[in-house]
């Protein structure tokens, strides 16, 4: 599968609609996410996908671009959500 | 003072600086912040603060806490306030690079 494409489950939102005088497409509204942007793909055959994108607080980018970190943090959470956790002996640490 | 519980993972990655003689400044920063955390996670030597982009299991926000500050490959300890009051659970230690 393409990267871009998470899922390929696309299912028909609208029809037949055409680009306004300023060739813009309105889009539903419910389709769209405030404060989100977009990354607009095009292929060969001239189909368009709109890929939500969304913010990272530059202070907390570098655990998402530390693979190690980010899943160390992420099994951590999966354990505390399975209730994996002890109590820490904070005397004999 | 909070009662402090962590993950399997928060305590494999304490562990690994404990049983390591070449991170042994680093294991003293990162317990002495787990002390302060259960003094005061709000402790100005922890410069505790909010993620945004994680939450805990039950929706809960997560914390960032310096064990150490102005040092390469530093160490953060990831938090949050639970499974119930007066508790806290440490998800993850793990370094800064």
């Amino acid at each position: 599968m393409n990267p871009i494409i998470k899922n390929s489950d696309f299912q028909k939102v609208a029809s037949s609609v055409k680009p306004d005088a300023k060739n813009r497409v309105l889009l539903k509204k419910n389709l769209l996410k405030e404060d989100t942007s977009y990354h607009i793909y095009v292929n060969r055959l001239g189909q368009i996908v709109l890929d939500p994108q969304a913010s990272i607080p530059a202070y907390e980018a570098w655990l998402f671009n530390n693979p190690e970190a980010i899943a160390s943090v992420r099994r951590g959470l999966n354990q505390a959500a399975q209730g994996k956790i002890a109590r820490v002996d904070i005397k004999n640490l | 003072m909070f009662e402090i519980y962590w993950t399997a993972e928060a305590r494999a990655n304490y562990d690994s600086l404990k049983g390591n003689a070449a991170h042994l400044k680093q294991y003293k920063a990162v317990r002495k912040s787990i002390n302060l955390l259960a003094q005061d996670p709000r402790h100005p030597g922890l410069q505790t603060h909010e993620y945004d982009t994680l939450k805990g299991p039950a929706g809960e926000k997560v914390f960032e806490a310096y064990a150490e500050q102005n040092t390469p490959a530093a160490y953060r300890v990831f938090w949050y306030y639970g499974t119930s009051r007066g508790i806290l659970t440490i998800i993850a230690i793990t370094p800064h690079p």
